[in-house]
């Protein structure tokens, strides 16, 4: 979880920056100087503190996970030099395209669950069981962003392994609706998961709203997402329930594949090589995915993976991992 | 503990050993002789220590078996023979660079390390072989090697003291590492799991130990198994070319196909030990299953651990019983002699199981020219020994062992893809 928290505080730390007027001024320099990134439209003082506040103790309330972030860690990212050739403001421009990605999947995620959470209020289960894999999709494709804010990933995604078991009230979010419709087959008991579903992912994408990814976080997230399919995805633990894990598992490669998408220039530009064999690694996993496709749309069950496709799925995942990981390396970022 | 640390504990304790075992004058007084000597003869596992990776057959068989083990089976992933190819050329140039040690290439800090760094830059080879093997899977019709399958490989069966654990067993490809300390073993894992991404994935893997042999005597020995007994006294001797040529490597011009010429076949066989059990029976009892001492290794009714049993002379098994670990798995017959198998044994442990008794056994491997004729003849004579009690094999394979690398430029399984 090291990494989470680190990832974690450099959220916390954009936003207390921000609030700092003179430290701001000084990352405002360090911004243009060093990697040249515009800055944001400006963000009003007051907002940001209370919306630091929020995205730092989550949903929680008072004192919360990862308080570690705290007020002190002011600190500005070590400065960067981007490799030889690679083009600052093209860079700029896909981080800036990212951003907009990222909130238009929160903005979406906020509206499909919407959706789902109305169904399990109105007690309607198989309208409830259908939505669930899609109205996790925007979740999946931005894990790596919406995980920074590291109570708001344990409410609304943590596997109930994260618990003390199946009752710990602490258990909250996707999967413990999950194992209600799915497991106890009813919507029974519910909707306080649901409503508490619901004010959580308005609560992400505010935050994510008010968020400046940096370059860095972005190119590594195509990693991130990745090695989030090759650890956890790939077991079949993460939609246990549901057995829907293909969809979670498709919406995280969806997501590195939009990272690469939009980085595509840049990386053509200075290693055509790397591009070339992340997008035949891409295409490996889709085309293996593919196979599970429903022709209604949508996957099969997770427990229809025969063990050689899980073989083959482990081995052509750990490749396009090894290839993601050059991408910051190769962009010098 | 350090290297010295443990031999020197070693050492101290085979002195006393000599002592408290009562043997006689001869022995001790050959005692501090011999420690004299081992200094200069005995294979001191030294960091640096860098085993040649060329050879006409693969290291890591008739060297020196050190103290640590890794056994590590592998499925292939390849999707062509194209890239099973390139898996074995990239697998040969990682290995030659492992054993040989040296330093890490250097990246730009934005890259990932080019290794884990478990040992630091430069590191030292420590000892380590890394010796390949195949197993019958890979000649299925993936990759076009039916024609070329060693002709005695198959997976391998089932014999009626084992429960084989499904995770446990078989593989396309095994690698297994022997070094001096267990993390060199685990640097050269990673290594090759680095560079062999997206052509393997594991299936799985035992890690073993042992106390070095510190006896120069080939039939000596100071290393022991968790049953408490001596392990490889009778072993045979493989500094004797003859020897290993007429049972242990596969020759030219046989009835195999001509790329097998200087492998060997080799089983594994991971068989968890009860130990529990086994420190509640007599030591009575545990020397007539061995039909050895458990002390000094020595066959039961002889006087030295290098003595050679002579069971014409006790055809009742009065002296060591008809149905002893030793009698049954060599007889030392004429007829049996082609069955003698070269043995490596390493201890592993790993917990304890659900009834909350320690899992604990012996990583067993051997190396014959012939399966049936040697480890299957083997087994099949143990079939229902009285050790069985104690034992239940769970696990293991049979892999052919490739032929060595002669000279640089060449890669290992060439023979079979080139
Ligand atoms: C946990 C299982 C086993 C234990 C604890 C064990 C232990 C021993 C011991 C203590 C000895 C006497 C010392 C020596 O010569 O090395 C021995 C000898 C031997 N064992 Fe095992 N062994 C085991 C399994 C096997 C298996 C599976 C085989 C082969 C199928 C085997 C084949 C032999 C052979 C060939 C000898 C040498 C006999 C001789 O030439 O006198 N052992 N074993």
């Amino acid at each position: 979880m090291g990494s989470k928290t680190k990832l974690w505080i450099g959220v916390g730390t954009y936003l207390i920056v921000s609030a700092l007027p003179g430290l701001a001024a000084a990352q405002a320099e360090w911004t243009s100087v060093e990697t040249a990134k515009t800055p944001r439209q400006p963000i009003d003082l007051a907002q940001a503190v209370t919306e630091a506040d929020l995205c730092r103790r989550g949903p929680g309330g008072e004192g919360g996970e990862g308080g570690e972030g705290g007020e002190g860690s002011v600190m500005a990212p070590a400065p960067t030099t981007l490799a030889a050739g690679v083009d600052a403001a093209a860079l700029n421009q896909a981080v800036e395209q990212y951003e907009a990605y990222v909130q238009a999947q929160a903005e979406d995620l906020v509206q499909r669950v919407q959706e789902f959470t109305g169904t399990i209020i109105a007690g309607d289960l198989e309208a409830a069981k259908t939505l669930y894999p899609t109205s996790r999709i925007p979740w999946e494709r931005i894990e790596p962003v919406a995980e920074r804010f590291a109570a708001f990933d344990t409410s609304i995604d943590a596997r109930v392994d994260d618990f003390q078991g199946e009752t710990d009230p602490e258990f909250t979010g996707f999967h413990r609706i999950e194992l209600g419709l799915f497991q106890n087959n009813s919507t029974d008991g519910l909707k306080p998961f649901a409503e508490k579903l619901m004010s959580d992912v308005v609560g992400l994408q505010r935050c994510i709203s008010v968020l400046q990814i940096e370059p860095r976080d972005m190119v590594v997230g195509a990693a991130e997402l990745i090695e989030e399919v090759a650890q956890s995805k790939i077991t079949g633990e993460e939609d246990r329930y549901s057995r829907t894990d293909f969809w979670s598992f498709h919406a995280n490669v969806e997501g590195s594949m939009q990272i690469v998408d939009l980085l595509r220039p840049i990386v053509q530009s200075v290693n055509p090589q790397l591009l070339a064999d992340i997008d035949a690694g891409f295409a490996d996993v889709n085309q293996q995915l593919d196979r599970y496709r429903l022709p209604e749309g949508g996957f099969k069950t997770y427990d229809q993976l025969t063990p050689t496709d899980k073989q083959r799925l482990q081995a052509s995942l750990a490749r396009l991992a090894e290839d993601l990981a050059n991408l910051r390396g190769v962009l010098g970022v | 503990m350090g290297q010295e640390q443990r031999k020197l504990n070693r050492r101290q304790w085979l002195i006393g050993m000599s002592v408290l075992g009562g043997v006689g004058l001869l022995e001790l007084l050959g005692g501090p002789h011999r420690l004299g000597r081992r200094a200069a003869v005995a294979q001191v596992a030294s960091p640096s220590q860098a085993i040649p990776f060329f050879g006409v057959h693969q290291p890591g068989i008739t060297t020196p078996t050190p103290a640590e083990a890794l056994v590590v089976s592998f499925d292939v992933t390849a999707r062509s023979r194209q890239e099973l190819r390139q898996l074995f050329q990239t697998l040969t140039e990682r290995i030659q660079f492992l054993m040989a040690g040296g330093s890490l290439e250097v990246r730009d800090p934005k890259f990932p390390p080019s290794g884990s760094g478990i040992l630091g830059s430069p590191f030292s080879p420590d000892g380590l072989t890394v010796t390949v093997g195949v197993g019958a899977s890979l000649f299925d019709d993936r990759y076009g090697l039916t024609e070329l399958r060693p002709k005695r490989l198959k997976p391998m069966p089932r014999f009626p003291n084992d429960r084989l654990d499904p995770t446990l067993v078989h593989g396309d490809l095994l690698l297994q590492f022997h070094a001096n300390h267990a993390e060199t073993n685990i640097h050269a894992l990673r290594d090759i799991i680095k560079y062999l991404s997206g052509l393997v994935v594991l299936r799985w893997q035992m890690a073993g130990f042992q106390q070095p042999d510190q006896l120069p005597h080939p039939h000596q020995t100071s290393t022991r198994n968790l049953l408490g007994f001596k392990d490889g006294t009778a072993n045979l001797d493989t500094q004797d070319q003859r020897l290993m040529n007429e049972l242990v490597w596969v020759p030219p011009h046989t009835d195999e196909p001509a790329w097998t010429a200087g492998g060997t076949y080799e089983v594994v066989r991971v068989i968890r030990m009860f130990v529990e059990f086994w420190d509640r029976v007599a030591l009575e009892e545990q020397e007539q299953i061995f039909g050895r001492t458990k002390d000094t290794g020595v066959p039961l009714g002889y006087r030295r651990e290098e003595d050679e049993p002579n069971y014409a002379r006790d055809p009742h098994g009065i002296q060591i019983p008809l149905d002893a670990h030793i009698r049954l798995a060599n007889p030392r017959t004429r007829e049996t002699a082609h069955s003698r198998i070269l043995r490596q044994g390493f201890n592993y442990s790993r917990g304890f199981d659900k009834a909350g008794q320690l899992d604990m056994g012996l990583l067993f491997a051997c190396y014959q020219r012939d399966l049936e004729q040697g480890f299957e003849a083997v087994q099949n004579r143990l079939n229902g020994e009285p050790l069985e009690e104690y034992i239940k094999p769970i696990g293991g394979g049979y892999f052919f062992v490739l032929p060595g690398v002669p000279a640089a430029g060449g890669y290992l399984g060439q023979g079979l893809l080139g």
